[in-house]
């Protein structure tokens, strides 16, 4: 028995790829692709890649790009052309979406994601604002780091700012398919100030219906958006005190709570919407009112006063493209389930005729800043 | 039966169940969500109630046989010469058909997991070749290599489900109303086919089982543990992709491994996982290949005495396996097609040995 057992054990494991295989790939033959950047061109898309930089190799040639009608053949077309012995997709930790491309709609794409047997669903997914994502991916950067690097520190920066939510394909694809729309975060080619190089920062949101990009929300909106997602810890805010010099806050912690308002006959009047911020002076400019009360009841205002702005923005624009891209009405049908099941239409459709209230309870917490020691 | 052929109750259960985890990870998740949406994670829980009954059927019968009997002699002595012979026949056929589907599957998890640019035929005949050469040993051998793999498999499961909580999101798997019972209790049908089979085709080995006292209980336990795997895995692939996605994946549960970061520097463990899921396979194969030998050499009455023994029927069964495995799918469509349309109604028909055995067994007082 046990050799028949054996005999099983010899013949399985070629299929484990233990065996001597042409498929074997050694670590040095391989350019392992980190970024992804996809544009549009007619009749399919084009593709950028980016390796690492700091490694032997890291460079990519200037001409790791290339067309096809989708991504797969694109992807072939580039490995055709390239130089390199290998070229590895398998860890791939950006893709890189060319505003025009947006336009052009991302659906295909994201499905090419899913599919694959490569590309990871949780892989941030940019927008990139005003330009090609092959710049970015190509140009971004100087000579020790490029746009893989560049892109992990935004990554890192958005994950401590949003926590877990939204931003990766696979988030973004689930939205598009529950709500008809998405937010995905966007970045934009810049002059790097440090070297002289260049590099990405972000630029606000791009909102997506039915998969295409159709409008744009700004860094300074982003705020609202992150708040009625429920995601806000990090972000400053730029605000005037009470003698008209700028001040810095920092949000530390914020909560949007949503009510539905309902009419007697049972529709959908409008939406209570409080939010609940607390914030800390980061900076300020004056120094002779500090600590006093009128002072704290002032900025306290203006913070109230700029998160009710930027929650309004959000919501107008909800209304104006009648989609609930933020997927707010999944935490509205909790408060009253059977009314909301009662409805004909969705939250989207429903957005451009509701009364929308905005109540913000803003707090000073306290200041870092020495002055008002 | 030689002594050295005997093998534990624990044992027999732990191949049921280890080779349940080959067609449960590729149907559970995708199928199950497909039906349930997004409750799909308390279909496995929702199919407890029935399987128990129906694993309360396999115990009685269990009890009532005499030493050396396994369900396909109990069918026999139950249903009478012809009838048993019938019934075994039509049993046999389909589990070659189902030997077939279950080494086509396994090879399509390779190509679509590991190897994309190959094709299916040389796993189906590999990996078919390997459960011949299992069949025609010792039963024995193949049980205790489940009870050592068994809690292997499930550490690896478990520890892959730690590591993914961090990604799950709650608002994927609640809130759920009421509308969501009827999709719940339809998500659960997967789950049934997946668990029926391993629940009467290790019944085909008990001849090789010593008689204990006590097994239904255990049995129980066997049987809700599997449940509560499979709620786990369910919950955790839902959690992390949401429903929407998790239909759209062929294979939802080594999406999620290829997307696990471990301790933030050990990622794409999936080649690793997927390989380790050949032993699944591999046992499930060889499985239903014996089972298939069995009622088939039952059937025909040793009228086919090739090799020593009547043993001649498992070569013979093997390559009408690998056959099948290589000609049923010959695409994701067909195989997709298979997995969702015939094997579950297959499967259905041929679980329902156990209550036919045991009903007529009984009313003719044959047990």
């Amino acid at each position: 028995m046990k050799k028949i057992l054996l005999i099983c054990f010899i013949l399985l494991f070629p299929l484990c790829g233990c065996g001597v295989s042409q498929q074997r790939r050694e670590v040095e033959q391989l350019l392992i692709i980190q970024t992804v950047g996809v544009d549009y061109a007619p009749g399919g898309m084009k593709l950028s890649l980016a390796a690492a930089a700091g490694q032997e190799q890291a460079e990519p040639p200037p001409g790791l790009s290339g067309g096809g009608p989708t991504f797969s053949a694109a992807l072939e077309q580039i490995r055709d052309a390239s130089v390199e012995e290998e070229l590895f997709t398998g860890h791939v930790r950006g893709l890189l979406v060319g505003e025009e491309a947006a336009e052009h709609g991302l659906e295909d794409l994201l499905g090419s994601v899913c599919r694959s047997a490569d590309l990871r669903l949780d892989m941030p997914l940019y927008l990139v604002r005003g330009g090609t994502a092959e710049r970015l991916v190509l140009d971004a950067g100087s000579e020790d780091r490029g746009i893989s690097e560049i892109l992990r520190a935004a990554d890192t920066r958005r994950t401590r700012q949003q926590g877990n939510r939204g931003g990766s394909a696979g988030t973004i694809l689930r939205s598009l398919i529950r709500r008809g729309g998405a937010l995905a975060p966007a970045l934009r080619w810049e002059k790097a100030a440090e070297d002289g190089g260049s590099t990405a920062v972000p630029a606000g949101y791009g909102v997506l219906a039915e998969g295409k990009l159709c409008a744009w929300i700004e860094p300074d909106e982003a705020l609202g958006a992150d708040l009625l997602r429920g995601a806000t810890a990090g972000r400053t805010l730029d605000v005037l005190d009470l003698e008209g010099m700028p001040a810095t806050l920092m949000l530390q912690r914020g909560s949007c709570r949503l009510l539905p308002v309902w009419d007697e006959d049972g529709s959908l009047r409008g939406l209570d919407v409080t939010a609940q911020v607390r914030a800390a002076v980061l900076e300020t400019a004056a120094d002779s009112a500090l600590g006093t009360e009128a002072y704290d009841d002032h900025l306290t205002a203006q913070l109230e006063s700029a998160v009710s702005d930027r929650i309004g923005r959000i919501l107008r624009l909800e209304r104006q493209l009648s989609l609930d891209y933020l997927g707010l009405e999944e935490g509205l049908r909790l408060s009253a389930p059977e009314r909301w099941g009662q409805l004909t239409e969705e939250l989207g459709t429903l957005l451009p005729g509701l009364e929308i209230s905005i109540t913000v309870r803003g707090e000073i917490a306290h200041s870092f800043d020495a002055k008002d020691a | 039966m030689h002594k050295h052929d005997i093998f534990s109750r624990r044992q027999l259960f732990a191949l049921g169940a280890a080779a349940a985890l080959s067609p449960a990870l590729r149907l559970y998740p995708a199928l199950s969500v497909r039906l349930a949406g997004k409750g799909a994670w308390l279909s496995a829980l929702c199919c407890l109630p029935p399987l128990l009954l129906y694993a309360l059927l396999c115990s009685r019968l269990a009890v009532a046989r005499q030493e050396g009997e396994g369900l396909g002699e109990l069918a026999l002595r139950c249903l009478g010469e012809k009838a048993g012979r019938a019934l075994l026949f039509l049993l046999g056929l389909w589990l070659l058909v189902y030997a077939g589907f279950a080494l086509r599957a396994a090879a399509d998890r390779f190509v679509v997991s590991l190897f994309p640019r190959s094709a299916p035929g040389f796993f189906v005949v590999t990996l078919g070749l390997a459960a011949l050469w299992a069949a025609l040993g010792s039963p024995r051998a193949l049980a205790r290599m489940a009870r050592m793999l068994f809690p292997l498999l499930t550490g690896v499961i478990l520890l892959l489900l730690l590591c993914s909580l961090r990604q799950a999101e709650p608002e994927n798997l609640l809130p759920l109303t009421g509308e969501d019972a009827l999709p719940v209790l339809l998500g659960a049908l997967p789950v049934g086919e997946v668990l029926l089979f391993t629940l009467f085709a290790p019944g085909f080995l008990l001849g090789s089982v010593k008689k204990e006292p006590g097994g239904a209980g255990e049995l129980a336990l066997w049987l809700c543990g599997m449940c509560l795997l499979l709620t786990a895995i369910c919950a955790a692939v839902l959690g992390c992709f949401g429903a929407e996605i998790t239909e759209r994946l062929s294979l939802p549960f080594f999406t999620l491994v290829r997307n696990l970061v471990f301790f933030r520097s050990l990622e794409r463990v999936e080649a690793l996982v997927v390989s380790l899921w050949l032993f699944p396979d591999f046992l499930l194969c060889a499985l239903t290949l014996l089972c298939a030998g069995h009622s088939l050499r039952l059937a025909l009455g040793g009228k086919l005495p090739i090799l020593s023994n009547g043993r001649g029927i498992f070569p013979l069964s093997a390559a009408a396996s690998i056959a099948l495995g290589l000609w049923i799918a010959p695409n994701a469509a067909w195989l997709t097609r298979w997995s969702e349309r015939i094997v579950p109604i297959g499967q259905g028909a041929a679980a329902l040995i156990v209550p036919i055995t045991y009903m007529v067994g009984k009313g003719k007082h044959r047990l």
